[in-house]
C-alpha cells in the first residue's frame, strides 16, 4: 500500500520535472532555429528576469496579483467549476477603485485607512458580480464557462465606458484615466521597482485561503463537492451553497488582485483590453494543483516565465507569441494527468501483484 | 478449438488504484452461439468486455480471434475486427435521428454532403434484414429504451460485426421488450452471429444461452453447456458460498420500531416500476436481511429510505418521523446511516484524503469547531486516529488519498464513518462485496455488535447467501419488486429453500409472512 502511494507521489514529481525539461528543450531548440543569436536569446529568456533590479521588480510586480488571482481560482477549480469571472472582475475592481481614488483625491482620511477602504470596496464589487454566474450555474444550470466569459466582455466594455465618461485623461493619446493621486499608492518596498506592499496582502490572502480550505467546514465542503458531488449529496452537504460560495470567493480574491495591482504598479487606469490576469490565475491554480499553499510556487513560476517572455520580446527578434506557445506546453504537460501514465500504471501493476504475492505466502 | 471465434486467455487487469478487476480470466466463444457471461455486480464482467472492445488496456494474457492472436488498439479497431458492443449505458447522440446514429462515423455522402436518404435506406435495409424494426427518421431521444437498444444493435450490424457483446441488455427492459429481444437474438444466432450476453438474471441465461462462463470476484470460476446445468447449480456458481462461515451471535431482543415502510412503490430512472408496494419494519436491536438476486428492487428500497430516490407511493418512517419532503441531510439527522453498494461513487471522494472522507458527514457539527468557526484540528485528528485504529484501516496517517487504499480498506473507512455517526438505523447495501475475508469479518462483527450492544437496527441488503443467512435475525426475500418470503427464524432456512424463493420458483402467501410489518 505504502509502495503504491510512493509510486504515485514519485510519478507526480517526475512528471512535473519532465514536463518542464521537455518544454524548455523544445523552446530552446526552436529559439536556436529561428534566431541569429541563440545564446543571447536563451540568456534573456532564462536568466533575464534576474539580471537587474528593475526586471526582478517586474517579476514580483506580476507575482503579487498572481498570488491573489491564483488563490481565487483555487477555490473555483477545487469546486470543479470553470468559472472565469475572475478575469472580468479583475478589471472592474481596478476600474472602480481608480475612479473612487481619483474622484476623492485629497480625501481627509489617513492613507492606510483610505487604501483599505478602497481594497474592500473593490473586493466586494468583485464578489457581487461573481455571484451572477455562480447563481446562474447552481440555480438555473446555465454553464458557468459560457456565462462567465460573456459577462467578462460585458464588464470590459462597462469599464471602458466608465473610464471614458468619468475620469478620462484628454491629454494622452490613448484611453486611460487621469493620474492616480499619490496618497492611494501602495508603498514601494524597493525603490524604483514594482515591488510594493501589496506583496503582504497577497501572502496574507494565501494564508487566509489555506485556512479556509483546510481549517473550516466550508473548505471541507467545497473540496468534497468538487471531488465527488454524488458523495457530497449522500453525506448531506448543501452542494449549491458550497459551490456558490466557492465561486464568489474566487471572484472576490481576483477582484482584490485587480485593486492591489492598480494601486501598486500603475500610475493610471488603462486596461482597455482583457488583462489575462484572471485566466493566468487559473493557470496558477493548475500549476499549484489547486492547493492554495502551493500558490506562491505556481505564481512565481508563471511570473518568471511571463517576465522572461517579455524581456525576450523587446531584447531580441523573437515574437512574444512564440514564447507563449512554450508556456502553454509546460502548463499542458503539468495539467495532463496521463502524461507518463503508461509507466506509472505498469509500476502500479507490478506492485499490486507483489503485494498480493506477499499476502499469499 | 478452430470453431472458437474468440478466446481470451489468462487476462489480468489491474486498475490504477491497484484494484485487480480481472485475474487470470479465460473466456472462449464459439461461432454461432449465445454465450452467457454471468456474475454478481462487480465481478468484473464489464471490465473484461471493455478490454475486448479495446476500451481499456490490460496487463497480462492474450486475445485470439478466429485462432489468431490480435492486439486490439481501440474501439474502432475492435469494430474493424468484427466485434460490436452494446454498452450498459448507450453511446448515442440523442438529438439525432435513428439513421444518423446508425451510420455515425461512416456517413454516406453525396460529394461532401451527408446523404440523408442513403443513410435512411441503409438503416431500413439492415433493420428489415434482421427484423429489428425501427423507424429510420425518428429522433433517438424520443424512443423508448427497447428501441434505443435496437439502434445500438443496428450500429454493430451495419458495421459488419460478427461477434456482438451485450452488456446487461435486459437490465433496462420491460418483460415484453426482453421477450422481443430474445427472439431477435435467436434470429441473429441463426444467421451465424456469435453473441456474448451479460446478465445476472438466471432465468434469462437458462432460456436464451448455449454456454456460460461465470465470473466471481474477478476470476473465472467455471464454464459449461447450459443444458448440463440446473438453475440451482448455476446460482451456486454465481453467488456460491466460497466457505460456509459461522458467526456467533446472541439472540436478538428487538425493541421499538426504528424503520417502518408501508406500501412503498418506486420507479427507476427509466420510469419502470421496480418496487411494487412493499411493507417492512426494522426494530431496534435486530438485523433484517434482504435476500434476492440483484436487480429486484433492493437498491431502490435503500435509495428511497435514504432520500436519494423519491418514491412514487407509500410511506417511510424513521424513528417515528415520516421522511416525505425531507432533504437527505434532514433524513440523516433522524438517525440514519447508509453504506452504499457503489463505494467509489456514493461512499467516498476517491481523490480526497482518508481523513476528509472519515469526517465528511459531520464536519459542520459544533463539537468539531473552535470559536464556532475554525475546525478543532486536535479533536478531528484524535477521532480520525481512533477510527483508523478501531477499524484497522491500513494506512500511514490518514493523509493519503483514499483511492490509494485497497477495496477492503476503502470499505473500512466508509464503515467506520457510518458506524460512528451516532445513527440508530443502518442501511447496509452489499457491505462486504468484493472485499477480503478479514475485512468482511470485521464488518459483519461490527454490525452484530451495534445491534446487540447499542440498540441499533440494521437493514442488510446482500446477495451473499452466507452473509444473509449468518447475520439476519429476520429475513425477507425480494423478487420483481415484491417481498416473496419472510422468515422469523433464519436458522431454519436452507440454501435450497432460499434459492427457490430468490429465483421465483416459490412465493409465500401474505398469511405465511406474519410479523413482516
Ligand atoms: N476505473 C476503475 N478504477 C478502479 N476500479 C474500477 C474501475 N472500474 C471498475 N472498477 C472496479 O472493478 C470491479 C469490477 O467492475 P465491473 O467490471 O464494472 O463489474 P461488473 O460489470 O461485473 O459489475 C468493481 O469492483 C469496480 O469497483
Ligand atoms: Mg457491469
Amino acid at each position: 500500500m505504502k509502495k503504491i502511494k510512493q509510486a504515485n507521489a514519485l510519478f507526480e514529481f517526475i512528471r512535473i520535472i519532465a514536463a518542464l525539461l521537455i518544454a524548455y528543450a523544445i523552446t530552446l531548440l526552436l529559439i536556436v532555429l529561428i534566431t541569429d543569436d541563440p545564446i543571447d536569446a536563451v540568456y534573456h529568456f532564462a536568466i533575464g528576469p534576474f539580471t537587474t533590479k528593475r526586471r526582478f521588480g517586474q517579476l514580483i510586480g506580476k507575482f503579487i496579483p498572481y498570488l491573489l488571482t491564483g488563490t481565487g481560482m483555487c477555490f473555483v477549480y477545487a469546486s470543479n467549476r470553470f468559472n472565469l469571472i475572475g478575469e472580468g472582475v479583475y478589471s472592474l475592481s481596478g476600474c472602480i477603485v481608480a475612479i473612487l481614488a481619483i474622484k476623492n483625491a485629497g480625501i481627509a482620511l489617513p492613507p492606510a485607512l483610505w487604501i483599505a477602504i478602497l481594497l474592500i470596496i473593490g473586493t466586494l464589487v468583485g464578489a457581487a458580480v461573481g455571484l451572477i454566474p455562480a447563481l446562474m450555474r447552481e440555480k438555473l444550470a446555465i454553464h458557468e464557462i459560457v456565462s462567465s466569459i460573456m459577462l467578462n466582455f460585458a464588464l470590459l466594455y462597462l469599464t471602458n465606458y466608465l473610464i471614458k465618461t468619468r475620469v478620462a485623461d484628454t491629454e494622452i493619446t490613448y484611453l486611460g484615466s487621469t493620474m492616480l493621486p499619490k496618497e492611494v499608492k501602495l508603498t514601494a518596498l524597493v525603490n524604483g521597482t514594482n515591488i510594493h506592499s501589496g506583496l503582504f496582502i497577497g501572502l496574507l490572502a494565501v494564508v487566509v485561503a489555506t485556512v479556509i480550505f483546510y481549517r473550516t467546514s466550508l473548505g471541507y465542503h467545497i473540496r468534497i463537492c468538487g471531488s465527488n458531488q454524488e458523495f457530497a449529496k449522500v453525506s448531506g452537504i448543501n452542494i449549491a451553497r458550497s459551490l456558490i460560495i466557492a465561486q464568489v470567493l474566487g471572484a472576490a480574491f481576483s477582484a482584490l488582485g485587480g485593486a492591489v495591482d492598480i494601486l501598486g504598479v500603475y500610475d493610471r487606469y488603462m486596461w482597455t483590453a482583457l488583462t489575462q490576469m484572471g485566466f493566468d490565475g487559473l493557470l496558477v491554480a493548475v500549476l499549484s494543483k489547486k492547493k492554495p499553499q502551493y500558490v506562491p510556487l505556481g505564481a512565481f513560476l508563471l511570473a518568471y516565465m511571463r517576465t522572461g517572455a517579455t524581456i525576450l520580446n523587446y531584447k531580441t527578434d523573437i515574437p512574444l507569441e512564440f514564447v507563449q506557445v512554450m508556456q502553454a506546453v509546460v502548463i499542458l504537460l503539468i495539467a495532463a494527468e496521463q502524461f507518463l501514465g503508461k509507466y506509472k500504471n505498469a509500476l502500479i501493476f507490478r506492485l499490486a501483484k507483489q503485494e498480493k504475492g506477499e499476502k499469499n505466502v | 478449438m478452430s470453431e472458437d471465434i474468440l478466446s481470451m486467455e489468462h487476462i489480468t487487469k489491474v486498475y490504477e488504484n491497484g484494484f485487480i478487476a480481472n485475474e487470470d480470466v479465460s473466456l472462449s466463444v464459439r461461432k454461432g452461439e449465445i454465450h452467457a457471461l454471468v456474475g454478481e455486480n462487480g465481478a468484473g464482467k464489464t471490465t473484461l468486455m471493455n478490454i475486448l472492445f479495446g476500451f481499456i488496456p490490460y496487463q497480462e494474457g492474450r486475445i485470439l480471434i478466429n485462432g489468431e492472436e490480435v492486439h486490439i488498439t481501440g474501439p474502432l479497431d475492435a469494430i474493424e475486427k468484427g466485434i460490436g458492443m452494446v454498452h450498459q449505458h448507450f453511446m448515442q447522440m440523442p438529438s439525432l435521428t435513428v439513421a444518423e446514429n446508425v451510420v455515425l462515423g461512416m456517413e454516406p455522402v453525396r460529394g461532401v454532403i451527408f446523404d440523408r436518404q442513403e443513410a435512411a435506406k441503409i438503416t431500413q435495409e439492415i433493420s428489415d434484414k434482421y427484423d429489428l424494426k425501427v423507424n429510420a427518421d425518428d429522433i433517438v431521444a424520443d424512443l423508448p429504451i427497447g428501441l434505443r437498444q435496437k439502434v445500438e444493435l443496428l450500429k454493430a450490424l451495419v458495421r459488419n460485426c460478427k461477434l456482438l457483446i451485450l452488456d446487461e441488455p435486459t437490465a433496462v427492459l420491460t418483460p415484453q421488450e426482453t421477450e422481443e429481444l430474445f427472439v431477435q437474438l435467436k434470429e441473429l444466432k441463426k444467421n451465424g452471429f456469435s453473441i456474448i450476453f451479460i446478465s445476472h438474471k438466471l432465468e434469462e441465461v437458462m432460456k436464451l444461452c448455449d454456454r456460460v462462463t461465470v465470473l466471481r470476484r474477478g476470476r473465472s470460476v467455471g464454464s459449461g453447456e447450459i443444458k448440463d446445468l440446473t438453475t440451482a447449480e448455476l446460482s451456486k456458481m454465481i453467488v456460491g458460498r466460497d466457505v460456509v462461515t459461522e458467526i456467533e451471535k446472541e439472540k436478538s431482543e428487538p425493541k421499538k420500531d426504528i424503520l417502518s415502510v408501508e406500501g412503498l412503490r418506486c420507479k427507476n430512472k427509466d420510469y419502470v416500476e421496480v418496487v411494487k408496494g412493499i411493507d417492512l419494519k426494522v426494530r431496534a436491536g435486530e438485523i433484517l436481511g434482504v435476500a434476492g438476486v440483484e436487480g429486484n428492487g433492493q437498491v431502490e428500497v435503500a435509495e428511497a429510505i435514504t432520500g436519494m430516490l423519491i418514491p412514487s407511493g407509500g410511506n417511510i418512517r424513521i424513528n417515528g418521523k415520516n421522511i416525505r419532503g425531507k432533504t437527505i441531510k434532514q433524513i440523516k439527522d433522524l438517525g440514519l446511516s447508509y453504506i452504499s453498494e457503489d463505494r467509489l461513487k456514493y461512499g467516498c471522494a476517491p481523490l480526497m484524503p482518508i481523513r476528509e472522507n472519515l469526517m465528511a458527514d459531520r464536519i459542520d457539527r459544533k463539537e468539531y469547531k473552535k470559536f464556532g468557526l475554525f475546525l478543532d484540528r486536535k479533536k478531528i485528528d484524535d477521532e480520525v486516529k481512533q477510527l483508523i485504529r478501531e477499524y484497522e484501516i491500513k494506512c500511514d496517517d490518514g493523509e493519503e488519498e483514499i483511492r490509494m487504499l485497497s477495496g477492503g480498506n476503502i470499505q473500512k473507512v466508509i464503515v467506520a464513518r457510518e458506524m460512528s455517526s451516532g445513527a440508530n438505523l443502518i442501511v447496509a447495501n452489499q457491505p462486504t462485496r468484493g472485499i477480503d475475508v478479514g475485512t468482511t469479518d470485521l464488518i459483519r462483527k461490527t454490525l452484530i455488535r451495534k445491534t446487540r450492544e447499542e440498540n441499533v437496527g440494521v437493514l442488510l441488503i446482500t446477495s451473499d447467501l452466507n452473509e444473509v443467512l449468518e447475520l439476519s435475525d429476520r429475513m425477507i426475500v425480494m423478487k420483481d419488486g415484491q417481498i416473496v418470503a419472510h422468515f422469523n427464524d433464519v436458522k431454519k432456512v436452507s440454501d435450497e429453500q432460499l434459492g427457490e424463493y430468490m429465483l421465483g420458483i416459490r412465493k409465500m402467501s401474505p398469511e405465511e409472512m406474519e410479523g413482516l410489518s
